[in-house]
């Protein structure tokens, strides 16, 4: 119905006419440092991606080359630094936890240098406390969306900051072609679906989040991890038999990251939304440095 | 505080000393016009021996109370007409109707006296009287005269995007507007998506705006106060007014009902584009497509004098806006309504109670529908969706002006509205997949009431000071919302011409307009203030200085305010009117979970040079201000420019009549305005990058970030950048000749004359070598445009 709105105001612009934009001085975007780590004490690896941004209004056409292979990692705890490695198969810099512990309630400094860019430095918290437990009610929806309700219950006596994580785990069906392999392929969310939750106003009380996931059936997700064409809903070349829910417990940082990146990839394409911006605590730079904990449960 | 008990001392104490003054004796009556017996609004009545005056209130009455005495002058004067002076013997109550004469139809125009409107007499400040004369005669877009575009050449008042008659007044929102006509609010005042207001100035009598330091007896709004009233139509011979133009006509009749008694007056406006392009169309789509669209205005009103302490007034407007689609071919048919319009019914009864004491009780009704249907037909199968909002408010005002002596006129009133707000209606009816079917309605009512009292108080023959106090309250989903605003303004004069005054106001507003198209659509919401949605308010102090140049007939004000305002609504990032208007997703269909509320302060300064008589008239306006917005879920809590914060607003506006009509039977009027403005605040995307993805395997750049993390935008600061400024000269000239049974006016006017292509909006594009680039879509060229008007 829009559309119908939005044709008849164009019709009413019959005089309109449209220009280059030459007398303004159009803002100077110069490329920055773009981190990505998320921080945990359980977790055995310490990844931190390093991308570039690219100006819009730039000579020469669009760049899409945002890959940065040269730059100095480093994390820090206070008192000691550690570099990270670059790895050009998973195109993280990383490092082991086992060369770099990483502790519950402290704070981390992750840095990066690069020719040709300013130095850029974040920090982010990994939490303390952890969620014990938690349940999920995973139904189909009214258009044939999967419907997954998770329960758990909040943290009390601290102001806490949740994402949910789902995953799919999917077998090849006996009816597969036999040229398919027999990987167990795992489905993620993707940044399309809200999976950030606080506890504001329930205190130490129970919280639900309910999750709608257009399996396969959407064009918006990614079925990625699946040879094309054969999705688990596609042709039951697949099956789920199972469902990997995830229940974190992260730091402020991360949570704003995460909600403002939702915010910002859901209203893709709607000219009369709101400007949406996207989350960063990194100094003269983007991205995020957060933390978390991790609760998990698998649900048949 | 021992001076504070010694100031009270002395009020008391000037208080018993008039208590205890010689008996008086009250002058009172109405002021009207001598040809039509229009009653006229604002007249300033001066008293020259003790060198003060009074006004008449909105229905024309004014009350003098004094001492006996053998020789009192009374002079009555106003813009446009010649001023009268009376030599009365008072010593009795008096009961004077005053007939004023137009000096345009005067051979010779006579100075009687002392003219008393004067900026720097009155306790009132950020207050700007339009005469309606001046509206019809400066160049207007395609002809069509627009009291609102005509506000927006004021200081301190903004126009929103270009050719859109939406303003904002002294950093406020375009929702924070009081709009009333004849007592009646009215929610979305314009036409064809903002270009057009919805006032046909050929039915006012007067229009006034209000700024800040605001008497007790307005309230609803934070920023402003639009108050039009309509001409009540000739007691004495039947009238008529109208135009031809490019894009409408317009007819005014007004008449005596019983002569000298009562009157009534009706005038319509609509446009004709659609008759004139509906034939081509349907011929070039062979009869199956018929689309057009059009608007229409309706005023009406009638009056009775039942007796001399008794009148009634019943008036009306109706409009609406309409775009229609019909396509008719072999088995399928589509037709498909978008419109949306206004209705407001105002009963009112003035009542005397001797010379002193007014009364006005109002029975008000407004309605806002917005309106879209659409219906497909493909041989049998049917698809139906209708989709409705809008809002209604039904009020009892009842206001009585009180004048007990000439230091005092003293109002108090009280208001009560019954709100009924319906955001979202929407109905599918569909036979390709009956399971879609579904009806879902949005209703929330709330009761607003206000009681007010204020005095406008002359302390001394040099401090003017009115103060006043008003108290509101709200009652919407079982929550009360109670409020007190007082209201402060005075004046104190230095010299007989020049005064200092200040003010401070508290305003609170009970309901909102959620919108982020800034275009004006008529898909904007009204919506109240709910148990989650605090009420807004804001707080008001302004400082200022008003000259008049009595010799040279013209006035100077300059004014500073500072604004806080708190609650004010916002939408969340990433928020849609798409969202708040049609989705059915019951995630998103609440417009309480799209807005938000933040803090906003805004403030500036504002200088006003006019001139309402003679040959040459007009103004020259310029504001220089800074409007801030804080939301905690906005712009990560930071500060940020409001869209139309604008830096610097000039407007100068100019009217000459080469010659009088009264002199030679024809007339030429040549007028002109150039406007200047900041350009609008606005965020732009200035870099991509990839967003770090944290995704279950633990892997956060899956061995390619180029093409798996999502692409994201960094923008600058909310609003940091700033479209290209807007100018714009505007001319006309208005030819006019007294015919053997009527008036003539040609009218040639140019909008834009020097072609400047102002921006409308900015995206993004590619140039020929592929490079992405800044694009502006501008609206308006330069448009020639004329008319025909006549009058009889």
């Amino acid at each position: 119905m829009y559309k119908f709105i939005l044709i008849a105001l164009i019709s009413v612009s019959f005089f309109a006419c449209e220009k280059e934009v030459t007398d303004i001085k159009l803002p100077n975007a110069k490329p920055k440092l773009v981190l990505g780590c998320f921080l945990s004490s359980s977790d055995s690896l310490i990844l931190v991606t390093v991308t570039k941004s690219v100006a819009i209004f730039s000579k020469g056409g669009s760049i899409d080359d945002y890959a940065v292979e040269n730059a100095s990692v480093t994390i820090s705890n206070g008192t000691n630094v550690a570099t990270l490695v670059f790895n050009s198969t998973t195109g993280n810099y990383q490092i082991e936890t086992k060369f770099f512990p990483l502790i519950a309630g402290a704070e981390y400094t992750v840095s990066a240098k690069a020719q040709g860019y300013d130095d850029v430095s974040g920090k982010g918290v990994i939490p303390v406390s952890k969620i014990s437990n938690g349940s999920a009610i995973i139904k189909a929806g009214q258009y044939g969306e999967t419907d997954i309700r998770v329960n758990w219950m909040d943290i009390a006596n601290e102001k806490n900051y949740y994402r949910i994580r789902v995953q799919y785990i999917a077998v090849k069906d006996s009816n597969a072609l036999s040229s398919l392999k027999d990987t167990v392929y795992v489905y993620s969310i993707d940044s399309y679906i809200k999976t950030t939750f606080t506890d504001e106003g329930k205190d130490g009380q129970e919280l639900s989040a309910q999750l709608d996931y257009f399996l396969g059936l959407g064009n918006n997700i990614y079925p990625y991890g699946f040879p094309s064409g054969n999705s688990p809903m596609s042709n039951k070349r697949y099956k789920i038999i199972g469902y990997l829910i995830e229940v974190l417990n992260v730091d402020y940082n991360y949570y704003q990251f995460q909600n403002s990146l939702y915010n910002f990839m859901s209203k893709g394409g709607d000219p009369f939304s709101e400007p949406s911006f996207v989350f960063t605590n990194v100094d003269k730079g983007l991205g995020v440095v957060g933390g978390y904990t991790r609760y998990s449960f698998i649900r048949n | 505080m021992r001076n504070n008990c010694l100031l009270l001392l002395l009020f008391l104490n000037s208080l018993i000393v008039y208590s205890q003054s010689p008996p008086t004796y009250t002058i009172s009556g109405y002021i009207r016009d001598k040809e039509s017996k229009e009653l006229l609004l604002g007249v300033p009545i001066y008293i020259p021996s003790i060198k003060t005056g009074v006004v008449t209130n909105n229905f024309g009455f004014y009350s003098i109370t004094l001492p006996k005495q053998d020789s009192l002058l009374v002079l009555y004067s106003y813009v446009g007409y010649a001023a009268v002076s009376k030599l009365i013997q008072l010593d009795k109550n008096i009961l004077l109707n005053v007939d004023l004469e137009q000096s345009a139809t005067l051979k010779t125009v006579e100075v009687v006296a002392d003219r008393t409107e004067r900026v720097s007499n009155s306790s009132s400040m950020s207050v700007i009287d339009i005469p309606i004369n001046q509206i019809k005669e400066l160049p207007a877009f395609l002809g069509e005269k627009d009291v609102l575009k005509v506000l927006q050449l004021m200081p301190g008042v903004q126009k929103g995007s270009e050719g859109s008659a939406g303003f904002y007044v002294r950093g406020g929102g375009a929702d924070q507007n009081l709009i009333i006509l004849d007592d009646a609010p009215v929610y979305n005042a314009f036409h064809l998506f903002g270009f057009f207001s919805l006032f046909n100035g050929d039915a006012l009598k007067n229009v006034s705006l209000i700024k800040g330091g605001f008497p007790a007896r307005y309230g609803g709004r934070l920023s402003s106060v639009v108050e039009m009233t309509m001409k009540d139509g000739n007691k004495e011979k039947l009238h008529g007014e109208g135009g031809i133009g490019l894009i409408s006509s317009r007819l005014t009749l007004e008449g005596p009902l019983v002569k000298g008694k009562s009157s009534f007056l009706i005038s319509a406006r609509r446009t004709y584009l659609d008759i004139l392009t509906g034939p081509i169309i349907k011929l070039a789509s062979q009869g199956n497509v018929n689309t057009g669209y059009f608007f229409y205005d309706l005023n009406a009103k009638i009056n009775y004098d039942l007796n001399e302490k008794n009148r009634l007034f019943l008036s009306g407007y109706f409009g609406q806006d309409k775009f229609y689609v019909k396509d008719k071919s072999s088995g399928y048919s589509y037709n498909g309504n978008l419109g949306w319009g206004n209705a407001t019914a105002t009963a009112r009864w003035n009542h005397l109670y001797g010379g002193k004491l007014f009364s006005n009780t109002s029975f008000i009704f407004t309605d806002y529908k917005f309106l879209v249907s659409l219906e497909d037909q493909d041989n049998s199968q049917t698809y139906k969706m209708q989709y409705y909002s809008g809002v209604r408010d039904i009020s009892l005002k009842y206001d009585i002006d009180y004048h007990p002596n000439i230091r005092h006129y003293i109002r108090f009133g009280i208001l009560s509205t019954y709100h009924t707000f319906t955001p979202n209606a929407l109905t599918v009816k569909s036979s390709y997949t009956p399971s879609d079917n579904f009806s879902q309605k949005t209703k929330t009512e709330g009761f607003e009431n206000a009681i007010y009292v204020e005095d406008d108080f002359k302390v001394t023959p040099l401090l003017k000071i009115n103060a006043g106090l008003r108290f509101t309250d709200f009652a919407v989903q079982k929550r009360n919302y109670f409020n007190i605003e007082p209201r402060f303004a005075a004046s104190y004069n230095l010299k007989e011409d020049l005064a200092i005054k200040g003010s401070y106001t508290i305003m609170n507003q009970y309901i909102q307009m959620v919108s982020n198209t800034g275009v004006g659509l008529p898909t904007d919401l009204w919506v109240p203030s709910t148990k989650n949605i605090v009420p807004q308010q804001a707080q008001q102090v302004g400082l200022g200085i008003a000259k008049d140049f009595l010799k040279e007939n013209f006035a100077i004000t300059v004014e500073g305010y500072y604004k806080k305002m708190d609650h004010i609504v916002g939408f969340k990032e990433g928020a849609s009117f798409l969202d708040v208007g049609f989705s059915q997703n019951s995630e998103t269909f609440s417009w309480e979970k799209n807005v938000t509320q933040g803090k906003g302060t805004s403030y500036g300064s504002e200088f006003l040079l006019q001139r309402k008589e003679g040959k040459f008239t007009g103004w020259v306006g310029y504001t220089l201000s800074w409007t801030q917005l804080q939301f905690d879920s906005l712009n990560f809590g930071k500060k940020f420019y409001a869209k139309y914060d604008r830096r610097h607003d000039i407007s100068v506006v100019g009217i000459y009549k080469f010659r009088a009509m009264a002199e030679k039977k024809s007339g030429i009027t040549l007028s002109a305005s150039w406007v200047y403005g900041t350009g609008n605040a606005i965020t732009l995307p200035i870099s991509n990058y990839k967003a770090p993805f944290h995704s279950q395997s633990g892997v956060i750049n899956e061995g390619n970030p180029n093409s798996q993390q999502p692409t994201v935008n960094e923008f600058t600061e909310k609003n940091g950048f700033r479209m290209g400024a807007y100018h714009r000269f505007d001319v006309s000239i208005q030819f006019t000749k007294q015919k053997k049974r009527h008036e003539r006016t040609w009218e040639f006017s140019f909008y834009n004359v020097y072609n400047r292509k102002n921006p409308f909006f900015y995206y993004l594009g590619t140039n020929t070598a592929g490079d992405v680039v800044l694009k502006q879509v501008s609206l308006f060229p330069i448009i020639p445009s004329f008319s025909y008007n006549f009058k009889f």
